[in-house]
């Protein structure tokens, strides 16, 4: 069994050596499915942080259902994947409402019923990760984040965690599980810091890293966090008004 | 074979269109691809080039795909366009670069001091945007074409009541502080302000000004209907209101075809009272004598100079006699130069609009009787502007050939290949044409009407006369483009009105041997 030994880590991953599953291997991300069913991945670009995930200078060609052994002794935590509450400064607001317009698309438009109900998103959409499940957890993670407690609804999360695993793709189901459970992705952190901060380049940047993520999946994240945003501020559903939501 | 394909309802933005054609050409076995919204205008066009749309039932809103290849490649072909237009091949997988908003109220929360929206959409949505820009205290520079002039005049209305100014629709060249908007060449800042109705024109006085050494730091442009009686000037009068107030500012320039009588009445009052030097140029209008405070000129090139002497505290009028010597001395070169050539008339073919009615306008002063698509009086309108007669100017800028498909500055591939069909017509003498370099034109748009030039199939061809119209700093580089159109046999000249009397004169000593 080939073993790899990253440089660094996110806080979340807590066992030194640990023996995993290969899931799927990309240029830059190897995706394992641990012993606790977790997805956990090895990341060669530390902008990929994300929650149980380790950066590593490289990995070998891998096969999936290969097995390979993690070593992570006395490799530093690089990234906190934790939701740490903040007040969104409301600047932003035209620019985060404008990315509900992109469920306008051809792709997303799918998803536009269900937007005052996310959890009927669940598995909804193409792709291994449906942008639905993209949409759920960007939304989840606004709610988790803006400082707004009493916009959390416990049971409506409940319910999509209830749902997860039969609703969805694994890989994607783990996605929405980290969210609702608070754990966030370093783009999205730091999407998060440029919105409680006033500076214009900060976000474009931190939005553009999440746009062009993925086929979809950046654009139906950023929608979800839209609603999910608008939620916490207003408690109501964003409403179309003229072809554009306000 | 050609063949064509129509997919109803398919919306693609001109620029999208063009490059798509442009990767299908690429594909060995591809005599020609052309991708456009089936407009009666580009229907027409593609019929014109032996694409068989005759019995096609196709909207404007639908996309029409035409390609010339044998019958075994055309499904490949065809898929392949469906694909490059979902996915363009040209578009790099953009992760880390910076979002660019989408809406309004999105780009106003990254920039909040932002006073000017730049509006480019389809005309039928433009107008809504526009107002919603003036509710947001912005002012309005309207690229877009194709809005109702009673939807100009509400938004200019609304503008006024706001004390804000509306640049357009159908204005594709302002320049504040500097900076070009649109279609701009990269010249220096300077004390003229200039507002103007027409396009090219803005930018054919910017050049030669930047030749003459002297800079401008507003051009602001009206949009070609302001002049007109119907909207009464209000941007016009908005726009020289603007630049009285500007203390960097030592003469303005006002630029445009002849107004409405009573609209020009009220720019030429407000330009006499500016406290300014001001200088007046009604494209079209016979030449008057000067006014306390204000210069009245009839071209470009002497709107220029005139501006350049009064910024430099020299006599106007010594700088025009040299102009007029000058032009004399290009009508006598141009009579020569034409005695040797075969063929009897002048063809324009333009990409500038203002650029194309100045030339039109000198060549009817020496030849008579001008046709063209926009002509200078109706009666001379061509019937077909794929099929010019006689003495003929053609402005492929016109809504005929840019709706749905891109305009000629940006892609000069459309007047390119009417360029060879023109070149080769026996009876064709010159063939004049205008070269807009600047931000929004093509990357390099003397390429392709060289390669045009070098395509024909003609014994003593026609004479080939050009203006480029641009910079040194532009990003297409004037002593660039100049090359290339002198290395392939191509009579240049200074000004769009130096190469229109040479190219006229040469017709002109034609027919009098």
């Amino acid at each position: 069994m080939i073993s790899l030994y990253p440089s660094g880590k996110s806080s979340d991953w807590k066992k030194d050596r640990k023996v995993f599953t290969v899931h799927s291997a990309y240029s830059s991300v190897l995706n394992l499915a641990g012993e606790d069913g977790r997805r956990y991945s090895l990341i060669t670009d530390g902008h990929d942080f994300q929650p149980r995930s380790a950066l590593i200078e490289a990995f070998p060609d891998l096969k999936a259902s290969e097995s390979v052994s993690v070593i992570l002794e006395d490799v530093g935590i690089s990234y906190d994947p934790t939701i740490v509450r903040e007040k969104v400064n409301p600047l932003w607001r035209g620019l985060w409402l404008e990315w509900l317009d992109f469920l306008e698309e051809d792709m997303l438009c799918c998803l536009l019923p269900f937007v005052a109900d996310p959890g009927q998103m669940l598995g909804l959409g193409p792709g291994s990760t449906p942008a639905g499940d993209d949409f759920i957890a960007g939304f989840a993670t606004a709610l988790g984040w803006s400082e707004s407690e009493a916009s959390w609804n416990s049971g409506e999360f409940t319910a999509i965690l209830e749902r997860v695993d039969s609703c969805t793709t694994w890989f994607s189901g783990e996605m929405v599980k980290d969210a609702v459970d608070g754990m966030i992705w370093l783009r999205g952190q730091q999407l998060c810091k440029a919105l409680a901060g006033g500076s214009s380049s900060e976000a474009l940047t931190a939005v553009g890293q999440i746009y062009g993520s993925g086929h979809l999946s950046g654009r139906a994240w950023l929608a979800g966090f839209s609603a999910g945003l608008e939620r916490s501020l207003s408690h109501s559903v964003p409403k179309r008004n003229g072809g554009q939501f306000s | 074979m050609k063949r064509v394909e129509v997919f109803r309802g398919e919306y693609y933005d001109s620029v999208t269109l063009m490059l798509v054609a442009k990767e299908l050409k690429k594909i060995e076995g591809v005599a020609d691809a052309t991708l456009n919204m089936a407009t009666q205008a580009n229907l027409h066009i593609m019929a014109y080039a032996s694409f068989p749309v005759d019995s096609i039932a196709a909207s404007p809103d639908d996309l029409i795909i035409g390609i010339d290849c044998s019958d075994d490649l055309w499904p490949s072909v065809l898929e392949k366009a469906k694909t490059y237009l979902v996915s363009p091949p040209w578009k790099s997988r953009e992760v880390s670069t910076e979002y660019n908003p989408k809406s309004l109220e999105g780009a106003l929360s990254v920039l909040p001091e932002a006073n000017l929206a730049l509006i480019s959409l389809p005309g039928r949505y433009a107008a809504a945007q526009a107002s919603r820009a003036l509710e947001r205290g912005l002012n309005v520079m309207l690229y877009s074409d194709n809005v109702s002039l009673e939807e100009e005049i509400r938004l200019k209305t609304l503008a006024k009541e706001k004390g804000l100014l509306v640049m357009g629709p159908d204005c594709g060249t302002a320049v504040i502080s500097g900076k070009g908007l649109g279609f701009s060449n990269v010249c220096p800042i300077g004390p003229v302000g200039i507002v103007s109705a027409s396009g090219t024109g803005l930018q054919e006085v910017m050049v030669q000004l930047n030749r003459l050494g002297v800079g401008v730091k507003h051009g602001l442009g009206t949009g070609g209907r302001d002049v007109k009686s119907s909207v009464g000037g209000i941007s016009s009068l908005a726009a020289i209101d603007a630049l009285k107030d500007d203390s960097e500012i030592s003469v303005i320039v006002a630029i445009g075809k002849p107004p409405s009588p009573e609209v020009r009445q009220k720019i030429t009052d407000s330009l006499k009272s500016s406290g300014k030097h001001a200088v007046a140029c009604f494209m079209g209008e016979s030449a008057r004598s000067d006014e306390p405070g204000l210069r009245y000129t009839t071209g470009l090139e002497e709107c220029a100079v005139v501006t350049a002497s009064l910024v430099r505290g020299e006599d106007p009028q010594l700088a025009r006699e040299r102009l007029w010597n000058d032009y004399r001395e290009v009508e006598t070169r141009g009579r020569r130069e034409g005695a040797g050539i075969s063929g009897r008339f002048l063809r324009g073919l333009f990409s500038g609009g203002t650029l194309c009615y100045e030339a039109a306008q000198v060549a009817g002063e020496l030849l008579g009787e001008v046709y063209g698509n926009a002509p200078l009086r109706e009666e001379l309108k061509l019937p077909d502007s794929l099929d010019p007669i006689e003495n003929s100017f053609i402005d492929y800028g016109e809504d005929e050939f840019t709706q749905g498909r891109l305009h000629p500055m940006i892609d000069p591939s459309f007047r390119a290949s009417q360029l060879k069909i023109q070149a080769e017509d026996p009876s064709v003498a010159v063939v004049l044409l205008d070269i807009v370099l600047g931000y929004g034109s093509a990357a390099n748009p003397s390429e392709e009407i060289v390669k045009a030039i070098n395509s024909i199939d003609r014994k003593n061809g026609p004479l080939f006369v050009a203006y480029v119209c641009g910079t040194e700093g532009d990003p297409q580089v004037y002593g660039r483009q100049i090359d290339l159109l002198r290395k392939a046999g191509v009579y240049l000249f200074e000004s769009n009105r130096r190469a229109a009397i040479f190219a006229a004169a040469a017709v002109a000593g034609k027919e009098k041997r």
